[in-house]
């Protein structure tokens, strides 16, 4: 019981915490990415495409960061070099692209919402001979596949990258002070192209994690506004990668917990508002702490 | 059909045609924007089932269109032959 709580926290925490990290590294250049989710869903539907076409899982995981990279990349556009309004700009390509994935599936593939194709190859799981069988330590580190590993090996680099490395520090400067960084000959538009780039890039993974990493089809509500829980993960930790990692892990853990809460005589729909409640929640207990903290210093 | 988009779209529509009408009075002027962008956005959410029946556009458009309309209501296109700024 206590270990498939366990295993299905960490499966549902590794979507929100790739895309979580994509969107910090864009946060810290100075993007507030709203656009994660339709990023998410390109991914998603591009991953079961090359998936059942080439049965090459890394090729539709590659090909699916791409294409969130593509998305991303015409976001960023518009709101680097065309100087569009982000917020509005990445509700726009959620909307685009909620309805370009609908038009898609029913033109070339005649389906309405669902795209389950015949042999797609899944993310392969990989188990760990010995430590499987230990009760808590095999649920924790056992039966995951690669994605969730880089997830998590990706929170210290990220932690390591902004904080020592000179394009870091240089994301850092363009996001913090555009300015004093094209002062020193950076040109920050580029630098948050790129940080966008990244974080398209990871969402799109989070997308092909869900779709060919977890059921291994398509639909169109797959994401279940998970990019905009990636961002209420980024918001939590504050730009820093550990505490987003922990907020991803708090969303992956309660939505682990609904799935068992189900069926136990509790309404279904009323327990799978459960983690998103709980979002609200911390984010509101967070943001009071913070005020009484404030309020106590002079 | 998804209406909670089009209220943020309307806001965004009445301010373009704030930057457009810049003289006068600027609340009147907002609220006819946002009358005219919400009938807008009521006109294709509703035409759309009645055009996918006589003809074969689909349904989806709708949602493509909004997306469009909200991503280039907001963008500056004079940038482009602006040169770059800081």
């Amino acid at each position: 019981m206590i270990d498939n709580v366990i295993h299905a926290a960490l499966i549902m925490t590794t979507p929100v915490l790739l895309a979580a990290l994509g969107g910090l590294i864009n946060r810290v250049g100075g993007i507030v990415n709203i656009g994660l989710d339709s990023m998410m869903l390109a991914g998603a539907l591009v991953a079961v495409i090359v998936a059942a076409n080439h049965g090459n899982w890394a090729l539709a995981v590659l090909a699916a960061g791409l294409a969130g990279a593509c998305v991303a990349f015409l976001m960023t556009l518009t709101i680097t070099r065309l100087d569009a309004n982000e917020i509005i700009v990445g509700l726009g390509f959620n909307i685009l692209i909620a309805g370009l994935v609908r038009f898609f599936l029913k033109s070339a593939y005649g389906t309405s919402g669902t795209l389950s194709l015949p042999d797609t190859t899944r993310i392969p799981r990989i188990d760990i001979p010995f430590v499987a069988d230990i009760p808590v330590l095999g649920a924790i580190f056992s039966g995951h596949d690669v994605l969730t590993w880089l997830a998590w090996a990706l929170v210290p680099v990220t932690a390591w990258f902004l904080a020592r490395t000179r394009p870091g520090l240089r994301l850092r400067a363009a996001g913090a002070a555009p300015k004093a960084a094209r002062a020193l000959g950076l040109d920050p538009l580029s630098i948050r192209d790129a940080s966008s780039v990244f974080a398209g890039f990871m969402a799109g993974l989070a997308g092909a994690y869900l779709s060919i990493g977890v059921v291994g089809i398509f639909n169109e509500g797959i994401t279940a506004g998970r990019g905009f829980i990636a961002m209420a993960a980024f918001y939590f930790g504050a730009n820093r990668p550990g505490l987003t990692a922990i907020g991803a892990l708090l969303f992956g853990f309660f939505d682990a917990f609904q799935i068992r809460l189900q069926g136990r005589g509790l309404p279904a729909e009323l327990v799978q508002t459960l983690p998103y409640i709980m979002v609200v929640v911390i984010l509101t207990a967070i943001a009071i702490a913070t005020r009484k903290s404030r309020g106590a210093r002079p | 059909m998804r209406w909670a988009p089009s209220s943020a779209t309307s806001r965004l529509f009445a301010r373009l045609w704030l930057r457009r009408h810049r003289s006068g009075a600027s609340g009147a002027r907002q609220c006819l924007g946002i009358l005219l962008a919400a009938i807008l956005f009521g006109a294709l959410a509703t035409s759309g089932a009645t055009i996918q029946l006589f003809s074969d556009v689909p349904i989806e458009i709708v949602n493509i269109l909004q997306g469009l309309v909200m991503i280039f209501a907001v963008v500056r296109f004079s940038n482009l032959w602006k040169g770059r700024r800081a």
